[in-house]
């Protein structure tokens, strides 16, 4: 017993030259303190997120207050406070995107429909126009001080000057007044006005009888109007010629009567359409249909492909006669040290039609110089082949761990009842190593059957289809096809949302086959 | 034993091991020596006799690392600049917060998974398994509407931001933590906490005077691991920065494009200098992976003792 105190105390760090009362103070107050700082700035960014109209963000952020100062001021269970943080990380950054990509995949989310309805309202009601006989203005922005004063000069002679603001805090329009006579000369050049443009198109002038007048060009300043009125029942009416547009919450867009579309679009639900498009839209089901295919091919080669040369290789490499073993271990681990994503990118290298030399080796041996980029059926053998030189160290790596965990006698007994290494290969080794290895080879099979890296950094998705309407390759899997389609030109993030739905699903399913294995005690535990 | 049987036969198989060992160590070795080659080596140029011997040069090394304009005007030009120590430092700041995130929020989790009992601790044990199929990308589409829509209101984590990737890639990183350290926490001695416990120790006292002092060399190895994973983390980076200020070190090794029409044909990729960025973006992490190598042997040893 007592020797065990002595190791407890030699681990304790050693108590910092703080005095005990201060020290104690410290333990008693320290997390209060930080506790309550914690809790106020939670506090302060839900408030920030309502402000904002965030409001499903801002009951997210005051949910995780409450569950904070619960989990350590009430709850019973010290266990609690020790998940709090990790279990956090796991809701905030994982699960509410998670549940987030389905909400999303609910509705026509894209970069022609990115705002939110109050958004897109905003920005029309902001929109101006110039009513007939409108007055514009020669504009000149002059320095009073550190502050600024705004000259106008309509086309008839009159000259206006405003009071005196800073550039800081335009929110108000700026009142002005009548002048005549030359103005003192502190113009602020054409330079600078292009650096303040930003802050100056925010600017409004009010003139003398009341007309406001807002920049129009560098130079140029006009009484235009606001072009939207917003009425009771939701619904917005042109000044200028009278007519009426209308939200419509189907296809995210305000509609006149005619049922044209005012842009911008807005956010708006639309139900399973994303999913029903997927699955009946001819354009997109075909391509869709493909890429799935080809994922499934390219994961099931990869995984067994590179499980077959590394169970091959870590059986040789476990042959205990076999010289030089560790050292080639070492040489097999090396390459494991170079981050993927460059890997990939100095192996596309070699792969390059004329410099390349995979095709320097071809042309020598058989005078040729295959298009390894921009034929299909090449492209997609040089995806698996890059993806197994990827992977199979790694295979060789847990076949080596799985090998050496196999009781040795059991070969011994088999090597004196005569069996060769093919025997011991086929009714020791591979039945031993199945439990074990299946949950292992089904995360492999859910990790290639998602990947996206090497896609993004070998082909890009490369050759394309010419006949679909989302951005989708030949060579893209269904994680690299669902980036084309969210953060490519048509930005459709409704439909990438509803993809990764589907692969949410199909990655669910896997991760419980893999679970349920893992969970059955193999001879390894 | 084997004694008696060893014979031609088998000094045949073991040749034909070895050479089989030697092609797929060629194989998978090649293309990173390859990589040094290209960096160290001039380019040929039209007007100079092939010659059989290679001529070495530090011309793209110097040209990366910013020390000095090394492009030759017979050479191609890049169409981008080479912008290397600004994608180091995006990259470095990137993993160092999100690591030093991750890694406070993992710790004490671990060691709840691995030592205290709670309710449902079956079943979040199940959750933490699964949860780590789910790759970053099929959430990227999450994080970037939600970065978009909170992006108004706190600029520092919008859309095109490194705040915003650093939290995108910190539950990934936390959840991986969580993992590794729970593994190691369970095979620590339990003598030492149990000894501890019968002395009056609260568990926090315990996870704060015993666990942590014995996890420390794990959690160095930890730390440098997924600082080194987030430095170079190729999917989210790309689908959540844009700006080329913002470019981490993967976005950076994509841009040795070739100026259009200043290659005349052929390759678009300037073969030596992007050689060069590779080597040199990559020493880090070769770095951390050797030095963890070490770590990880010894790391038992130390804590362990009878």
């Amino acid at each position: 017993m007592p020797h065990k105190l002595i190791a407890a105390q030699r681990v304790r760090p050693a108590l910092p030259i703080i005095p005990a009362s201060l020290h104690t103070a410290l333990a008693l107050w320290g997390p209060r303190v930080l506790g309550a700082a914690v809790s106020l700035i939670g506090l302060l960014v839900t408030m920030q997120l309502y402000l904002a109209g965030q409001w499903l963000f801002a009951l997210v952020a005051l949910l995780v207050v409450c569950a904070g100062l619960f989990v350590y001021m009430q709850a019973r269970s010290s266990a609690w406070r020790f998940l709090f943080p990790g279990l956090l990380a796991s809701v905030l950054f994982v699960l509410l995107p998670i549940a987030y990509t389905v909400s999303l995949s609910g509705s026509n989310y894209s970069s022609q429909n990115l705002l939110t309805f109050g958004r897109a309202t905003d920005y029309l009601l902001s929109t101006r126009y110039m009513p007939e006989g409108a007055q514009r203005y020669n504009f000149t922005l002059i320095t009073d001080g550190k502050a600024y004063r705004a000259v106008l000069e309509s086309e008839a002679g009159e000259a206006f000057m405003s009071e005196r603001f800073t550039l800081g805090g335009l929110r108000k329009p700026v009142p002005m007044k009548a002048i005549s006579g030359p103005i003192a000369d502190h113009a602020v050049d054409t330079a600078r006005l292009i650096q303040h443009l930003n802050t100056l198109r925010a600017l409004v002038l009010q003139l003398p009888d009341g007309s406001t007048a807002q920049m129009s060009s560098l130079q140029r300043f006009d009484a235009s109007r606001p072009l939207y009125r917003q009425n009771a029942d939701g619904s917005l009416s042109n000044q200028q010629d009278g007519s009426v547009i209308r939200p419509n919450h189907q296809s995210g867009y305000y509609e006149t009567s005619a049922g044209e579309r005012v842009p911008p679009g807005f956010t708006a639900s639309a139900g399973l359409r994303q999913y029903t498009t997927l699955l009946t839209d001819q354009g997109l089901r075909e391509p869709f249909l493909k890429v799935f295919a080809w994922t499934l091919a390219y994961s099931l080669l990869t995984v067994a492909l590179s499980f077959g040369a590394g169970l091959l290789l870590a059986s040789l490499l476990s042959w205990q006669e076999l010289e030089f073993r560790e050292t080639y271990k070492l040489l097999y681990y090396l390459p494991s040290a170079v981050p993927g994503m460059i890997a990939i990118l100095i192996v596309k290298m070699m792969f390059f039609t004329n410099t390349g030399e995979v095709n320097t080796v071809l042309d020598a041996v058989f005078g040729i110089r295959p298009e390894w980029f921009a034929t299909p059926a090449l492209a997609r053998t040089m995806v698996v082949a890059v993806s197994v030189w990827l992977y199979f160290p790694y295979m060789m790596m847990l076949c080596l761990g799985l090998i050496r965990a196999i009781p040795a006698d059991l070969y011994e007994a088999s090597a004196l009842a005569g069996a060769g290494p093919l025997a011991n290969f086929i009714h020791i080794t591979l039945p031993l190593i199945a439990r074990p290895v299946l949950p292992v080879l089904i995360a492999s099979f859910a990790s290639t059957f998602n990947n996206a890296s090497l896609i993004m950094y070998l082909t890009e998705g490369g050759p394309s289809y010419l006949d679909t309407r989302e951005p989708i390759g030949m060579t893209d899997l269904i994680a690299s096809a669902t980036y084309n389609i969210a953060f490519f030109s048509g930005s459709n993030f409704g439909l990438a949302a509803a993809i990764s739905v589907l692969l949410f699903a199909i990655v669910a399913v896997l991760a419980f086959a893999s679970l349920r294995l893992s969970r059955s005690r193999g001879f390894m535990d | 034993m084997m004694g008696m049987v060893v014979g031609r036969e088998v000094r045949w198989r073991k040749r034909a091991a070895h050479v089989l060992i030697w092609l797929t160590l060629a194989l998978i070795l090649y293309p990173f020596a390859n990589m040094v080659w290209q960096a160290l080596t001039a380019y040929t140029r039209a007007d100079q006799a092939a010659t059989w011997w290679p001529r070495f040069t530090a011309d793209h090394l110097i040209l990366v690392l910013g020390l000095g304009d090394t492009t030759d005007a017979s050479t191609w030009r890049l169409a981008a600049r080479v912008d290397f120590w600004l994608w180091m430092w995006n990259s470095v700041k990137v993993a160092a917060i999100t690591t030093a995130l991750a890694t406070s929020l993992a710790l004490s989790t671990a060691y709840a998974f691995a030592r205290l009992r709670f309710g449902g601790r079956a079943s979040l044990d199940n959750l933490l398994y699964m949860s780590h199929f789910f790759p970053g990308m099929l959430l990227a589409v999450a994080y970037w509407s939600i970065f978009n829509r909170i992006g108004n209101t706190f600029p520092l984590i919008g859309t095109d931001t490194h705040g915003g990737l650093v939290l995108a890639l910190a539950g990934q990183a936390t959840l991986g933590m969580v993992w590794a350290f729970k593994g190691y926490f369970e095979q620590l001695p339990l003598e030492i906490e149990e000894a501890a416990r019968i002395d009056g120790a609260t568990d926090w006292q315990t996870f704060r005077m015993i666990a942590l002092p014995l996890a420390r060399p794990m959690i160095v190895v930890m730390v440098l691991l997924t600082a080194t994973q987030t430095m170079y983390e190729p999917v989210l980076s790309r689908a959540l920065l844009n700006a080329s200020d913002n470019a981490t070190l993967p976005l950076g090794l994509t841009r040795f494009t070739v100026e259009a029409g200043s290659a005349g044909g052929g390759t678009s990729v300037a073969l030596h200098e992007f050689a060069a960025a590779a080597l040199l973006a990559s020493l880090p992490g070769v770095l951390v992976f050797l030095f963890a190598q070490r770590w990880m042997d010894h790391s038992l040893s130390g804590a362990v003792k009878g």
